[in-house]
Parts: structure tokens; C-alpha cells; sequence
């Protein structure tokens, strides 16, 4: 069943359940939190708002660059939170709450500090070698924490210094660089990410089975492909279609993948949201705009397509929900 | 409880007399949120191209702009008759949403001539009263979450353009609130009162990146600038607004799941509250997000909660860059709320204890 919450809604609306009853009924169903889950909740609240923002405001100081605080006691402000974080991870283990929250909290704290040491030291790096080298240094907790928002915030970086790499060596070469060049890197990077990523959970990895964060993932490398297919489509005609090509295979492999295999809603909405994109930019590109009836065809060609693809959409929720 | 079925939930409910009878056909397939922001957004691709299609059309024969609100009249009551006729039409409902956007932009289009009298605050509260009343008329969900959120922001403009804009996202933090804390009362009327919900909360997502320079744009000009002093008053009573809304919702909260204020959890959650509105003085954004993360979780609405979760990271991004106040006061800001929320943790150990051994967590 899909969710017991939509269906006593559902049912409330239609009458089936009167308005005292409502809540009993969503209680009942186990839709409505219960005082363990409040309490788990809780705790999570404050152990991760409390830990991002006490890293980012950290951060935010460094960026501040106070002039009267000496480099010494900007070091030790920095470095003490590090410390106390991973004295709270040696003593609370790395699988608790507490343990995550902290790692969350050094992991952007080890950012801060490396900022520090440019800020410091003048060392003339780049700010995509900051990127990379924070990615580096807390490569080994991530693999050693099995905590999948670290590992998406250690993705994140890899992809903030991919695309700062490109922007300075793009600069340094003048017309070498080619925007596209970058979302290809960039493609790659996440669609081989959400491989592994999927290929390890379902070869058994457990703590990878975060549907959340595959999401985002396939959210990434699907904006990637189909924004290659739309610069394919405006900008290089005559070349050869590469983005267009690899759109099309990502489109096809995510079908067979997130239809048949892993079954995912989620992505398939969105590769029906790429489609219409990139039918919709190939029209508006072969198109001459010479009258009133083109824009109606089109209107009507994307409410076609969207319309036909919610209801495909939810047989297959619908076979999901019986099966 | 995620693996029951759907008559298995029916005979859980029958059996404690909460409905009665056979268990009801099922009219309409579930559609997840994610098909539904699908279908929305193009919705919206579509309609542009039906607005390029009527402006097209028209732009030879006629040239008295008005002529578009009267089109966009006739496409709005064309897809109130279309959600009417046929509410389960996937194609029907698809269309009807695409003609009723189309319409609504015409109609804004139409009125433009009224803009260029300097009446520009008098066409948003023209605007603010016809999508209310769209609200009301076209019964489609995705339509109603489109017309709320365009009533909402409508009116936040009006409210900015009187110099009223310290007002604007306390107030839509409490009808996010409101709407929110009474979403299962009337059953009946339930899908009206989540796509209401639902407009509202992106109204007030938006409003939580308008500095109060960025009012400076959008205000009267013509008229007498508002003395600083009474600026200054307004923004005190937003600020004591925002306390009010994040304390009396969690107040209100409490009351509904029957815990007493003065026990562990009582006092561990106002502690929360008061620590969040506090917080949301100086940065306001955080009220809505964390709002919606609150009641998401407390109506078993996981698309809401996961919107506050983002929210507030996007709202923390954003923070970085909004020139309202300095890094320095900033980065203070967000250490002592860290530092708080981690302590009240601590210390809501002692007046609420786990029930249970924790178990690993993926949070």
C-alpha cells in the first residue's frame, strides 16, 4: 500500500469517516507519529540544526576575517570544536546520533580550517585545490562512518572543485575552455556516483539503502544529461551530437533501471519532466515562430506529453501498490 | 504498517469502529507529490505556450491590451467548467490547469494598462482577490496550490509596497501554521485545506530571501517615504510577531496531542520554540522551515518535513550572502543557537528521557 495516511484522507473525504473519528483513524494506522518516534525526532532536531549551525557559524567568523584576533587564537577557535567533536565521536561511537551530528559539524569545521590556512599563510592555492583538499581530508571518516548525508556532502565538494577547477583553467586558457567540457566532467562524476551507489545497495550494503540520497543523485546526473542534450540542440548543430546520444542511452538505462529493477517513481517523473524539456527546445529550435498556430502545437504537444505520462505514471504506482 | 494493504486497513478500522460498511471503491489512483510537482510544472511550459499562442493571434488585429483580461476571463471560466465536467480526466485535468494559468496571466496582462496609471498596488489587490476567488471556483488540486501561493504573494506585495514588509513573513509563518495545525478538522474539505497549506508555505519559502532593501524596489513611490521611526516600530512588531507565531504554534501543538506544558515534554519542546523564535529574529527564514519540519512531522506529512529539512539548509546557504546583517553577527547568531539547541538536547535528556535504546540512525 502506498501510504495509510493518503488513504484515510482519502476515505475522510469521501465521507467514510467521520471528522471525530479523523484523528483515532490516522493514530490508529500508525501514520501519526507516537511518543518514541516524537522523542527519536526530538533528538535528531536538535543534535543536527545544533551541529550544522554551530559548524557554519564557524565558518561564517572565518570568512569574517576578524583583524583583531590574533592567528593563534584563530587557529585554537577553530581547531578546539575539531578536537571536543572527535573526543564526542571516540566517546559516543560513530554509529549514534551524537557521533553523526559531531562528524557533520567537523567536516565543515576541517573546511573552516583549511580556509584559515590560506587566509593565513597566503598560500597563493586555488580556491577549487580548498575544495579538493577538504574533499581529501575527510575522505576517511566518511568511508569509515557509513553515513550517507556525509557521503553526499563529500560528493558535493568533488563537484564544487570540479566546476571551480574549470572556471580558473578556463580563464587561464581563454578559448580553450568550453563550457560544455565541464558538464560532461561533471556528468560522469555523478552518473558513475549513482551507479556505485546503487550497485553497492543492492549488492547488499544496508546503510546505502537511503532512497533520499540516490534521489539527489539521479536528480544531479539527469539535470546534467538533459541540459547536454539542450546545449547539443542549441548550440553545436552541425556537430556531432554526443550530449544527445548520451541523453538518450541515460534515459533509456534509467527507464529499464528505475522501472524494472529498483522501481522508482521519483526518477521516472523526472526523466518524463527531461523529456518534454528536450522535445520542447528541439521544436522551439527548428521552429520559425511565423504563426499563432506553432505556440498552440507545441502548448498542446507538452500537455500531451505530461498528461499521457502522469497517468502511465500512476498505473505503475498503482501496480507498485498492489504487488 | 507500511506493508499493510489497503483492506487490511479498512478491517484494522472497522474493527475499532471507526468506519463502517464495505470498504469504498477507489475513484482516483494516488498520485505521489513528485507526479504531481511534475504535472504542475508542465502545466506551467504548457500554458506558456497557449499565452504565446492567443498574444500571437491577436497581436495583429488588436491593440487594446484589455481585450487580454476578457480572454483570460473566458479561458479561466473554460477550465472551471473542464475540472466540473471531467475531475479525473488525466488529459482533461492537464489541459484545464494549462487554459486556467494561461487565463490568469492574460488577465495580469490585461490589466497592465491599469499599472501604467501608477495604480500598481491597486492591480496586486485586484490580483490578490481574483486568485482567492479561482481558489474557490476551480476545484483542481495543483490549481489551488498555484492560485494560494499567487493570493499570498499578491498580497505580501501590497503589504511591502505600504511599507509593511517587516509584517509580511510573520504573518504567513502563522497561516502556514494555522493551516497546518488544523488540516485534519474538517475531513471533508481536506484536499482545499493542503492545497492551501501548500501554496501558502511556498509563498512564505520565497519571502524568507527578501531582505528589507530588496522592499525598497517594490515600494510606493510616489508617495510620503515612512518615517524611519515607524519603520523601525514595525520591525520590532515583526519580530515580536514571529516569537508569538512560533511559541503560541507549539502551544497550540502541545495542547493538540494532549501534553500537559508543564511536563518533560512540554517544557523540553517551548524550550525549542522559544530557542527557534529567538533564532528567528535575526533570521527570519528560519521560522517558516522550521515550522513546516514541526507540523510535517507532527501530521505524518513526510513531503512537508522534507521540504523544511530543505528549506533550512537553502535558507542556511542563503544566509551566507543576505547583507542585512554583518558575518561577524551573523557567525554569532548561529554559534549560540548551536550551542543552545545542543545544551537543550543535554539538559531535555533529564525532563524527557529515551524511551527506549537508541538505535543507529542514517538522520
Amino acid at each position: 500500500m502506498a501510504n495509510a495516511r493518503d488513504e484515510i484522507l482519502e476515505w475522510a473525504q469521501q465521507g467514510h469517516i467521520p471528522p471525530e473519528h479523523m484523528r483515532s483513524a490516522l493514530e490508529k494506522s500508525g501514520a501519526l507519529p507516537d511518543e518514541s518516534q516524537w522523542r527519536t525526532f526530538f533528538d535528531k532536531v536538535l543534535l543536527s540544526m545544533g551541529a550544522v549551525l554551530l559548524g557554519a557559524g564557524v565558518i561564517f567568523f572565518f570568512a569574517y576575517n576578524w583583524q583583531d584576533l590574533g592567528r593563534f587564537a584563530k587557529f585554537a577557535l577553530v581547531q578546539a570544536p575539531i578536537l571536543a567533536g572527535l573526543a564526542v565521536v571516540w566517546k559516543l561511537g560513530i554509529d549514534g546520533a551524537p557521533g553523526k551530528a559531531a562528524l557533520i559539524t567537523i567536516t565543515l569545521l576541517v573546511g573552516a580550517l583549511l580556509a584559515l590556512v590560506g587566509q593565513t599563510y597566503q598560500t597563493g592555492a586555488d580556491t577549487f585545490e580548498l575544495f579538493a583538499v577538504w574533499a581529501l581530508a575527510i575522505l576517511p571518516w566518511t568511508l569509515a562512518a557509513r553515513f550517507p548525508a556525509l557521503w553526499l556532502i563529500w560528493l558535493a565538494l568533488v563537484n564544487v572543485a570540479i566546476g571551480l577547477y574549470f572556471n580558473t583553467t578556463g580563464r587561464m586558457l581563454g578559448m580553450a575552455f568550453r563550457p560544455d567540457k565541464l558538464m560532461w566532467v561533471l556528468f560522469g562524476f555523478n552518473t558513475i556516483a549513482l551507479a556505485v551507489w546503487e550497485g553497492l545497495a543492492a549488492a547488499g550494503v544496508t546503510w546505502l539503502r537511503e532512497r533520499w540520497a540516490m534521489r539527489v543523485m539521479a536528480v544531479a546526473s539527469g539535470y546534467l544529461a538533459t541540459s547536454l542534450a539542450m546545449h547539443d540542440i542549441l548550440d553545436s548543430p552541425r556537430g556531432f551530437p554526443g550530449g544527445l546520444i548520451a541523453w538518450f542511452a541515460w534515459m533509456v538505462v534509467s527507464f529499464c533501471v528505475y522501472r524494472y529493477v529498483v522501481k522508482d517513481l521519483f526518477v521516472l517523473a523526472g526523466g518524463l519532466l527531461s523529456l518534454i524539456l528536450v522535445v520542447v527546445t528541439a521544436i522551439l529550435k527548428e521552429t520559425r515562430f511565423d504563426s499563432a498556430a506553432v505556440f498552440l502545437v507545441i502548448g498542446l504537444i507538452v500537455i500531451g506529453i505530461s498528461a499521457a505520462g502522469g497517468w502511465w505514471l500512476k498505473q505503475v504506482a498503482s501496480e507498485e501498490e498492489s504487488a | 504498517m507500511k506493508t499493510m494493504t489497503k483492506n487490511e486497513l479498512w478491517s484494522q478500522l472497522q474493527h475499532s469502529a471507526l468506519v463502517q460498511g464495505a470498504m469504498p471503491e477507489q475513484h482516483e489512483k494516488h498520485s505521489p507529490w513528485f507526479v504531481r510537482a511534475m504535472l504542475g510544472v508542465a502545466g506551467w511550459i504548457g500554458a506558456l505556450f497557449l499565452v504565446g499562442f492567443v498574444v500571437t493571434g491577436m497581436a495583429m488585429g488588436i491593440k487594446e491590451v484589455g481585450v487580454y483580461w476578457f480572454i483570460g476571463l473566458l479561458a479561466c471560466g473554460g477550465a472551471a467548467v473542464l475540472f466540473h465536467l471531467n475531475r479525473r480526466g488525466d488529459f482533461v485535468s492537464q489541459f484545464g490547469l494549462a487554459v486556467a494559468i494561461a487565463g490568469q496571466i492574460l488577465m495580469v496582462a490585461g490589466m497592465s494598462q491599469w499599472w501604467e496609471d501608477s495604480s500598481f498596488t491597486a492591480a496586486l489587490s485586484v490580483v490578490f482577490v481574483q486568485q482567492s476567488l479561482l481558489f474557490f471556483f476551480l476545484p483542481n488540486y495543483l490549481h489551488r496550490v498555484w492560485a494560494a501561493g499567487t493570493a499570498t504573494l499578491a498580497l505580501a506585495f501590497v503589504m511591502g509596497r505600504a511599507d509593511l514588509y517587516a509584517l509580511v513573513l510573520p504573518l504567513l509563518t502563522a497561516a502556514l501554521a494555522v493551516a497546518w495545525l488544523h488540516e485534519f478538522e474538517r475531513p471533508r474539505q481536506g484536499d482545499m485545506i493542503r492545497a492551501c497549506g501548500y501554496g501558502i508555505t511556498c509563498t512564505a519559502l520565497l519571502m524568507s530571501y527578501m531582505n528589507p532593501g530588496d522592499w525598497l524596489d517594490w515600494r510606493t513611490h510616489s508617495s510620503v517615504p515612512t518615517d524611519l521611526a515607524i519603520l523601525q516600530v514595525r520591525r520590532y512588531m515583526g519580530q515580536g510577531l514571529i516569537i508569538m507565531v512560533i511559541i503560541g504554534a507549539a502551544i497550540l501543538l502541545l495542547r493538540r496531542e494532549m501534553v500537559a506544558l508543564t511536563s518533560g515534554k512540554g517544557k523540553a519542546a517551548l524550550a525549542l520554540a522559544i530557542v527557534l523564535a529567538l533564532a528567528s529574529t535575526q533570521a527570519p527564514g528560519l521560522a517558516p522551515a522550521s515550522l513546516m519540519l514541526l507540523l510535517g512531522f507532527a501530521n505524518g506529512n513526510r513531503v512537508l518535513t522534507g521540504l523544511g529539512v530543505v528549506a533550512l539548509l537553502s535558507y542556511l546557504s542563503y544566509y551566507y550572502y543576505a547583507l542585512h546583517a554583518t558575518l561577524l553577527e551573523k557567525s554569532v547568531l548561529m554559534m549560540l543557537t548551536g550551542i543552545a539547541l545542543l545544551s537543550l538536547r543535554f539538559v531535555s535528556l533529564r525532563w524527557w528521557p529515551t524511551l527506549k535504546k537508541e538505535e543507529p540512525t542514517h538522520a
